[in-house]
């Protein structure tokens, strides 16, 4: 259970050697809210971006760790792209000024697709960012309607075409499927118009609200199916569940919270991993600028894992990937045998074809991914 | 005051009803200016209760019989009315709610003669509502109930008609002081138990406890004497002076048969011993609650009660609930049966899992009872009605008074256990007296009815049933098990089985997908903690092969609640 505190222990950590990590920051501001989204943002916020912002800066120079370099930096919210460009640009310079970065960093800004105009990809650019993900969630117009986004597939395709032109060669669409009305037919359909936009990367999840699907389960088991084979026969390697990309293409960002690595979170409501302790910034953007201001710490919630919690977690990121749980890996973070530890659940899940060793790392099946929430379930 | 003073219980004064006796000392000045002390004890009159009106009469010289104007002589009245005659008291009628536009005094009177052969002419008219009629209530109490008659210079014999247990000072007796005196200090002794102790403290009821220095002949109240242990003080039992005992105990009751049976069992298997406590606690307070312990393959160690009826069953399931917090799940009740294997060997199993195989038997025995109804007789029709559908046998039929019925019949106990009871007093409006003895096993064409998941017998689930309702409760308790069974990992397939012969089947598909959220930076704590959450869950749950049954499963096929 989380404990009550005031200040996150790993505040005044310092590392020893150089480390890499990633970076979060949360732009908690929307042009519109969707129902189905359980992201912490509000809709009125104008006013507060300039007072947020040089709260977020603030954050980043009292978190600011020596010995650790950036491996990854990502602006998400929130729609990052619905506040004024400088402001994005003073926080992409103060991360600069606080910690490593290399020209390998990978930097990813999101964006929804009627606020993402040329002008402003061109600035993003400049600024160094260098990976885009477009709200995009479906090719059909019908569907944008049901989810009542603002934006239409030509409003898509032009934020595109922008980014192309602003010189972004990493990019991401991301796309909902189990929309209400939606026939396996129009979503493939919808699949293959963001393929033949040739993005880097595509992320695909099932509209869900509070964690409930809306559309029949077997609907959307033959939808997730039907994806997973559309997108593998067009050049996109599924790498994690709900992530598929070119060659070499993956989220670097995301892949620290499916290897289960280290990152810091920074803005409301943003969550931080550090020296094994799980935190949370409190979502209340008023209450987060003033904490900041006054002592710089506007964590609201942490947790020290337990060691079998941290294993645990270890077990059902990476099965979330295709890459899979290396024995001799799991040995040096845990101290642990994996294949003595859960023969039983390895035995029982090989045999009904759920799990499978490939290339000496135990990864779900096709099968096991569709409900690997029972699978988790037989590690813990 | 508030109302309903004396029915100080929580669940009374809700259901409105009279559960336990309640004792208090009143004092009147009557009309020629005489002071008196009155010493009342108001009972229930539920026909459930009737074990509790026995005891209180049995401590008093007179009763009122409370008949309402309205309504008449019911079931109730005719049975509280022979305990009273019973017990030789003097019975003064009264006649309540006259104040009602339906009340119909004249005809009540009538009935009171005719159905119970006491002279109700001179019945005192009363409406407790407005008042009226009340003081003359208490001057025909002081004209015509007899003092007692016990005298004081003779050996202590107290009657202890009640007795609750307080956490801090032990068991506490209401006792009525026959002969003798019961002082504060005295050494006393059981004389049925024949444990000794020293009185603490005495005192009477008015309604709150008062302490006195001691009690005397006549005199109703209680007495607190350190003992702790329940079974040390029992209702009926005589208190004597240790030093000058009474040369015998005053008479006591007799048992009451209990009517209905159910299993009581914990829904959380760690709670036995505290259910087992709460149920001995509560039944010295209840002494006509009869219990035993019994165990379940499914559900685990838990208790055989028998009570005087299904309120009464219901009045003690709450309050083990309310005053002892204790969470039940209440089982059909299971009987024992005698097996002739074809080798000749005859066995007695208690547990439907040890019913050996079809084929290795030749019959099978159910213990049956006698029954006795005794009904107007125009509810003959009814009663036969009723056991015939509990596969009764006919036995014969008497008439005892022109309007009146004896019926015999012989029934299998397992048919009678539950509800039968209640079924006949709701079919003939109460008017129908039950009795029963045990009677000898009879041979009947049983069977075992077992129930499959995932292929497996689950032997928890297992019940020996009549051969032409086992198709029924096969399809019953299959379908009931597919609503309760989560979907999960594998389909689940769902069997009823006699012998090797499937009767009805159903199955749980398998899972075919989870939900498959996005886990960025911010879920990964919430995603652990509801598969956690998910974990816990599954641990409660029963395994079979593959599969996890949930508890709510074995509790929804073996609850009465459904009925």
């Amino acid at each position: 259970m989380f404990r009550r505190k005031l200040s996150c222990p790993s505040f005044q950590l310092k590392r020893n050697k150089m480390q890499e990590t990633a970076l979060y920051i949360h732009i908690p501001f929307c042009s519109r809210k969707c129902f189905y989204c359980d992201f912490v943002s509000i809709v009125s916020g104008k006013d507060m971006f300039q007072n947020y912002v040089d709260a977020v800066c603030k954050e980043i120079q009292l978190r600011k760790l020596d010995n650790v370099s950036l491996n990854s930096i990502y602006l998400g919210g929130g729609t990052p792209s619905c506040i004024p460009e400088n402001l994005v640009e003073k926080i992409i310079k103060t991360i600069k000024k606080s910690y490593k970065i290399s020209t390998n960093t990978e930097i990813t800004i999101e964006v929804n697709p009627e606020s993402a105009t040329l002008k402003k990809l061109n600035n993003y650019f400049s600024y160094g960012i260098n990976r885009l993900s477009i709200g995009a969630q479906s090719f059909n117009n019908e569907d944008l309607f049901e989810l009542k986004r603002n934006h239409t597939v030509n409003d898509i395709e032009n934020a595109f075409d922008s980014a192309r032109s602003a010189g972004f060669k990493n990019i991401n669409l991301d796309l909902i499927y189990g929309i209400k009305k939606q026939t396996l037919k129009n979503l493939n359909d919808s699949i293959k118009a963001a393929i033949y936009m040739e993005p880097e990367h595509i992320s695909t999840y099932s509209l869900t609200i509070k964690d409930i699907t809306l559309c029949d389960e077997d609907m959307v088991a033959d939808m997730y199916l039907s994806i997973c084979e559309t997108l593998e026969n067009n050049g996109y390697t599924k790498y994690e569940i709900s992530n598929f990309a070119k060659q070499g293409k993956h989220s670097r960002h995301n892949l620290a919270y499916w290897e289960n690595r280290e990152y810091i979170g920074i803005g409301a409501a943003a969550h931080s991993y550090l020296s094994g302790i799980r935190s949370e910034n409190t979502g209340d953007i008023d209450l987060y600028i003033k904490k900041i201001l006054e002592n710089g710490n506007a964590v609201d919630e942490f947790h020290q894992l337990t060691e079998s919690q941290k294993e645990f977690e270890y077990i059902f990121l990476n099965l979330r990937t295709r890459k899979g749980i290396y024995p001799d890996e799991f040995q040096k973070i845990t101290g642990c045998n994996f294949v003595d530890k859960y023969s039983e659940s390895i035995g029982l899940l090989t045999k009904e074809d759920m799990l499978e060793q490939i290339n000496g790392s135990y990864r779900l099946t096709q099968q096991g991914q569709l409900i690997s929430n029972e699978i988790f379930l037989m590690f813990s | 005051m508030v109302d309903q003073v004396l029915d100080s219980m929580e669940l009374e004064r809700e259901r409105g009803i009279t559960i336990k006796s309640q004792a208090v000392r009143m004092a009147y000045k009557a009309k020629n200016g005489d002071e008196y002390l009155l010493n009342l004890i108001d009972t229930p009159g539920h026909v459930d209760f009737s074990y509790e009106v026995s005891r209180s009469l049995a401590a008093c010289e007179g009763a009122l019989l409370v008949v309402d104007a309205a309504q008449g002589v019911e079931a109730q009245t005719i049975a509280n009315a022979y305990l009273a005659i019973d017990s030789n008291l003097k019975i003064i009628p009264v006649i309540n709610k006259i104040d009602l536009p339906s009340a119909r005094q004249n005809d009540v009177k009538n009935e009171i003669k005719d159905v119970i052969g006491i002279d109700a002419e001179n019945a005192i008219l009363v409406s407790a509502k407005t008042g009226e009629g009340v003081d003359k209530i208490l001057e025909k109490i002081v004209d015509e109930v007899p003092p007692p008659a016990g005298s004081t210079d003779v050996s202590l014999q107290a009657l202890v008609f009640d007795s609750v247990y307080d956490s801090y000072r032990g068991v506490i007796a209401f006792v009525k002081v026959v002969n003798g005196e019961l002082f504060q200090g005295q050494k006393i002794i059981m004389m049925a138990t024949g444990v000794s102790a020293e009185v603490e403290e005495v005192g009477i009821l008015a309604p709150d406890k008062q302490k006195l220095n001691k009690l005397q002949v006549g005199e109703v109240g209680y007495v607190i004497s350190g003992i702790k242990e329940i079974s040390n003080i029992k209702a009926g039992d005589t208190i004597t002076d240790e030093k000058r005992k009474a040369n015998s105990p005053l008479a006591g009751y007799r048992e009451v048969k209990p009517m209905v049976f159910a299993g009581f069992y914990p829904i959380d298997g760690g709670d036995y011993g505290n259910l087992r406590d709460a149920i001995q606690k509560l039944s010295i307070n209840d002494p006509s609650l009869h219990w035993e312990p019994e165990s379940s393959k499914a559900l685990g160690f838990g208790f055989r009660c028998g009570f005087l009826g299904l309120l009464h069953m219901d009045i003690v399931k709450e309050r083990l609930e309310r005053e002892y917090k204790q969470s039940l799940l209440i089982t059909t009740p299971s009987v024992r049966y005698k097996i002739e294997k074809k080798d000749g060997e005859i066995i007695e199993i208690n547990n439907p899992a040890q019913m050996p195989n079809v084929s290795d038997i030749n019959k099978i025995f159910e213990p049956q009872i006698e029954a006795n109804m005794i009904v107007p007789t125009e509810y003959i029709g009814s009663v036969m009605d009723i056991c015939k559908e509990r596969r009764g046998k006919f036995i014969k039929i008497d008439y005892i008074h022109q309007e009146r019925a004896q019926i015999i019949y012989k029934i299998p106990l397992s048919e009678v256990l539950l509800d039968f009871f209640g079924l006949l007093k709701a079919r003939t409006r109460g008017y129908a007296s039950f009795d029963y003895e045990l009677a000898a096993f009879e041979e009947s064409d049983l069977v075992r009815l077992n129930i499959l998941i995932g292929g497996d017998i689950v032997d928890a689930l297992s019940m020996i049933v009549p051969k032409e309702s086992a198709y029924q409760e096969g399809r019953e308790i299959v379908e009931r098990l597919r609503k309760i069974i989560p979907r999960q990992m594998f389909e689940v397939a769902i069997q009823a089985a006699i012998g090797s012969k499937i009767i009805a089947r159903e199955s749980v598909k398998a899972k075919r997908k989870d939900v498959l959220a996005k886990c960025y930076g911010g879920d990964i704590t919430r995603k652990r903690k509801l598969l956690e959450k998910q974990k816990a869950g599954k641990k409660k749950m029963k395994r079979f092969g593959k599969i996890d049954v949930p508890q709510e499963a074995f509790m929804s096929v073996l609850s009465i609640e459904k009925k």
